[in-house]
């Protein structure tokens, strides 16, 4: 029996997807069995998945321009997905913007 | 925001036209998004595609992945634009909030699929910040101004690798051989590091509650 902080830390780590399948096998079957660690592994999960990306956002939005280049085409793809998926755009923004270079 | 499919009920003559979106304030396409005007979605495209295809581009670190991700950031966006609600935040915050989710979400996945030689699975059922979830009793945003004070006060140590692995989509490997550190001290500091926030969030909110009720 593996000490309990192994699985705390576990948690942890699990919530970003930082553990290995094996690790993660070991703690879905801890979890199962005790209910402090599923209220960590929540408690995680909450300011992982949705409290640091929002921090991260709120820096990117203000800071970002954005500098990775898209390939060439990638609105005309995305247009087509959109379309696909059942969105109806007018002829005028599948032309593109008046003002995008 | 939940994977429900597209609605194409809306009259498009009623709604905005492409023209006009262009020159509205991101919050006021987003109204037109929410109205079922679909062109608002190619506004809102124009004007933040590349930003979200770099953040997707720095985390996957693959041009076909980060365009895929932005594709369905954008897509999810649509899907989604009933739950936005302006009074809780801007429209831009949002969407990159759920670039940042997406893009951490498909680093994992490429993580184990290059390990285990898996398919892709998009049937995760992955669902972007809502301000009608409330962890810690707290709201989206309350829980954001908490968690960056927060981080401001853990170690240098611990905030370095969360910010790594969450900024930057490293994993604890990749960020031992960037420091120089062993990964079980890596793997440690992120451990602390979460631990602290979480410690900092519920005893604030614990503190708020409190005094909201006196």
């Amino acid at each position: 029996m593996l000490d309990h902080s192994y699985y705390q830390e576990l948690t942890a780590l699990a919530a970003g997807g930082h553990i290995s399948l094996q690790e993660y096998e070991e703690l879905r079957r801890h979890v199962a069995a005790c209910s402090q660690c599923k209220r960590d592994a929540l408690a995680y999960c909450l300011i992982v998945v949705d409290g640091l990306p929002a921090v991260f956002a709120e820096a990117s939005a203000g800071n970002e321009r954005g500098t990775e280049a898209p390939e060439p085409g990638a609105r005309e793809r995305f247009l087509a997905r959109a379309t696909r998926a059942g969105l109806r755009f007018s002829p005028e923004a599948y032309a593109g913007s008046s003002t995008r270079p | 925001m939940s994977r429900r499919p597209i609605d194409n009920s809306h009259p498009a003559q009623a709604l905005p036209a492409y023209r006009e979106l262009e020159r509205l304030s991101d919050d006021e396409v987003m109204a037109g998004l929410q109205a079922g005007a679909h062109d608002a979605l190619a506004v809102l495209f124009d004007r933040y595609h590349t930003l979200v295809f770099s953040i997707a581009h720095r985390i996957v670190r693959d041009t076909g992945e980060a365009e895929d991700v932005t594709q369905i950031v954008f897509l999810d966006l649509f899907r989604a634009a009933a739950q936005f609600d302006a009074s809780k935040g801007t429209t831009k915050v949002w969407l990159l909030q759920y670039a940042y989710h997406r893009a951490l979400s498909r680093k994992r996945h490429l993580n184990v699929r290059n390990f285990y030689d898996l398919e892709p699975d998009d049937r995760v059922t992955d669902v972007p910040p809502t301000s009608e979830r409330a962890p810690f009793g707290l709201s989206s945003v309350e829980l954001r101004n908490l968690l960056e004070k927060g981080l401001a006060s853990l170690t240098p140590a611990q905030r370095n690798v969360i910010e790594r692995a969450s900024f930057d989509g490293l994993s604890m490997k990749e960020i031992a051989e960037q420091t120089g550190e062993t990964l079980v001290n890596v793997r440690h500091h992120y451990y602390r590091g979460l631990r602290r926030l979480r410690t900092f969030v519920e005893s604030r909110s614990i503190v708020d509650r409190v005094a909201a009720d006196a």
